[in-house]
C-alpha cells in the first residue's frame, strides 16, 4: 500500500465563496452522473486551485486560474458528453419482443388511419369514421404500454403517471366512440352525452400532449417524434368544436392549425409505434461512484477507451 | 521484436491518462495532489484543469487501471472528504507497458532527430 500523500494545500487567503458557489454552477455543462459523482472534488480542487493562486501574491493568479478553468470545462464536458453517447451508442443492445413489436404495429396502424383522413374519396361513412377512431385510440394505448415499459427504467413514477393518464384518457375516448355507435348522429340528443364526449376529447389531446412531453424529456424515443406528439396534440386540442375556435372569428387561423395538429399527431404515433422495432439501449458505463470494474487478469494492454 | 514492447494492437494511453498514472506513482493522491504532481514533473509544461483530472480518473477507475483508496489521512492534516486514487496492479502494468513503448519511440528517433545537435 503506497503512503497517502495529501499535502493540504497552502495556506493563503480563503478561497473566495463566489468563486466556488460560480464555478459550481458551471459544472452543470457535465453530463448528471458525472456531476453527481466528482462535482463536489472538482468544486475542492478548484478552490485550492484559486488559494494558491492568491497566495502566489500576483494579481493576476485567480484570473490565469478561471481561463485555464474555462478552458478546461468547454473541452472536458464536451469529450465526456461525447464520450457518453459513444457508450451508450456502442452498449448493448436488447431486441424488442413479440409484444412490443404487436403494440409497435397497432400504433402504426392508428397513426395511418389518422392521417387517411387526407386521403381524397374514400367513402367516409359513420361506421368507417368510428371504426377509425377505435383503431386510433387502440393504437394510442399500445404505444403508450410499449413506451412505458422502455423509459420506466429511467424514471418510473414520472413514466408511469404520464402513460396511465394517456392510456385511461384514450380508453375513455374510446369508450364513448363505442357507445355513440348506433346513437342519432346529428344533432346528438342527448347533452349530457355530447358533454362528456367534450371532455374524453380535451382529456384525450392533453394527456397525448403530456404524454409526448415526458417521452422527449426523458429521451427513451426520437425526440422528434416525441415533440412532435406534444405540438400535435396541443393543436389538435384547438380542433374541438365546443371551444368554438373553429367557428369563431379566428376560424382561418385554428381550422388549419388543428388539422396540422392531428396531422403531426398520427405521424408521430407512426414514428413512434416505428421506433419500438429499434433495439434498446442499455447503458454499459459503471454506475455513478462505481470504481470496482472487473479487472482483466492476462492481458496488460491499454483499454480502447483511453486512447 | 522486442518482448517488452507492448502488444501491437495496443492503444496507447491518451497523454493525460498517463500523466495522471504518472503522477500518483507509488503513493496515493487527491485529485489536487495529482494536478499538482503533474505540474512539477512536466516542470508546468502539462497543467490539467479539473475537468481534466476527473473525466480522466473516471475512466481510468472504469478501466480498473486506478482505484479508490480507503484509507483517509490524519482528520488534522486534510480535508476528510478527499478521496484519494491509487494504482492498481494493472494499471502499474499498462503504465509500464506506455513508458516501455515511448522508450523504444525516443531510442529509434533520437539518431536522426537529435543528430543535428551532436
Amino acid at each position: 500500500m503506497g503512503e497517502v500523500v495529501g499535502h493540504a494545500p497552502s495556506s493563503g487567503p480563503a478561497t473566495s465563496k463566489a468563486d466556488g458557489r460560480l464555478y459550481r454552477r458551471l459544472l452543470r455543462f457535465y453530463p448528471g452522473e458525472f456531476r453527481a459523482r466528482y462535482g463536489d472534488e472538482m468544486v475542492q480542487l478548484f478552490g485550492d486551485q484559486v488559494r494558491d493562486a492568491s497566495a502566489s501574491g500576483r494579481r493576476s493568479g485567480p484570473a490565469t486560474v478561471w481561463l485555464r478553468t474555462a478552458i478546461d470545462l468547454v473541452t472536458s464536458a464536451t469529450s465526456e458528453h461525447l464520450r457518453r453517447d459513444r457508450t451508450m451508442a456502442h452498449s448493448l443492445a436488447e431486441p424488442p419482443s413479440m409484444a412490443t413489436r404487436a403494440l409497435g404495429i397497432l400504433g402504426i396502424v392508428g397513426g395511418l388511419v389518422l392521417i387517411s383522413a387526407w386521403v381524397p374519396n374514400l367513402p367516409w361513412t359513420w361506421e368507417l369514421f368510428n371504426l377509425r377512431l377505435v383503431l386510433f385510440n387502440a393504437g394510442a394505448i399500445a404505444i403508450g404500454l410499449a413506451i412505458h415499459r422502455r423509459q420506466a427504467s429511467h424514471s418510473p413514477r414520472l413514466s408511469f403517471v404520464a402513460a396511465a393518464a394517456m392510456i385511461l384518457a384514450n380508453a375513455w375516448y374510446l369508450a364513448m366512440v363505442i357507445l355513440s355507435i348506433g346513437r342519432p348522429v346529428f344533432p346528438e340528443p342527448d347533452p349530457q352525452f355530447r358533454l362528456v364526449f367534450f371532455y374524453a376529447g380535451m382529456a384525450m389531446w392533453l394527456s397525448d400532449a403530456v404524454f409526448g412531453l415526458v417521452a422527449l424529456r426523458l429521451g427513451v424515443v426520437p425526440r422528434w417524434a416525441a415533440s412532435a406528439l406534444m405540438i400535435g396534440s396541443t393543436f389538435a386540442l384547438l380542433g374541438i368544436d365546443r371551444l368554438e375556435l373553429v367557428t369563431g372569428p379566428f376560424a382561418a387561423i385554428f381550422v388549419p392549425l388543428a388539422q396540422i395538429g392531428i396531422a403531426l399527431n398520427g405521424f408521430a404515433w407512426i414514428a413512434l409505434g416505428l421506433s419500438l422495432f429499434r433495439s434498446q439501449r442499455i447503458p454499459i458505463d459503471p454506475a455513478p461512484g462505481s470504481h470496482s470494474a472487473p479487472i482483466p487478469q492476462s492481458v496488460p494492454t491499454p483499454p480502447a477507451s483511453l486512447s | 521484436m522486442d518482448a517488452t514492447a507492448p502488444r501491437p494492437q495496443s492503444p496507447p494511453l491518451s497523454k493525460v491518462a498517463l500523466h495522471i498514472m504518472l503522477a500518483i506513482g507509488p503513493e496515493e493522491r487527491h485529485g489536487y495532489a495529482i494536478m499538482s504532481e503533474v505540474d512539477r514533473m512536466t516542470g508546468g509544461a502539462v497543467r490539467l484543469g479539473p475537468g481534466a483530472v476527473y473525466t480522466t480518473i473516471k475512466r481510468l477507475l472504469a478501466d480498473g487501471l486506478i482505484a479508490e483508496s480507503d484509507e483517509r489521512p490524519d482528520r488534522e492534516l486534510d480535508d476528510q472528504r478527499r478521496r484519494y486514487y491509487r494504482l492498481t496492479a494493472l494499471g502499474r502494468t499498462v503504465a509500464a507497458g506506455e513508458v516501455r513503448r515511448l522508450d523504444a519511440l525516443v531510442r529509434s528517433t533520437r539518431p536522426w532527430l537529435m543528430g543535428n545537435e551532436r
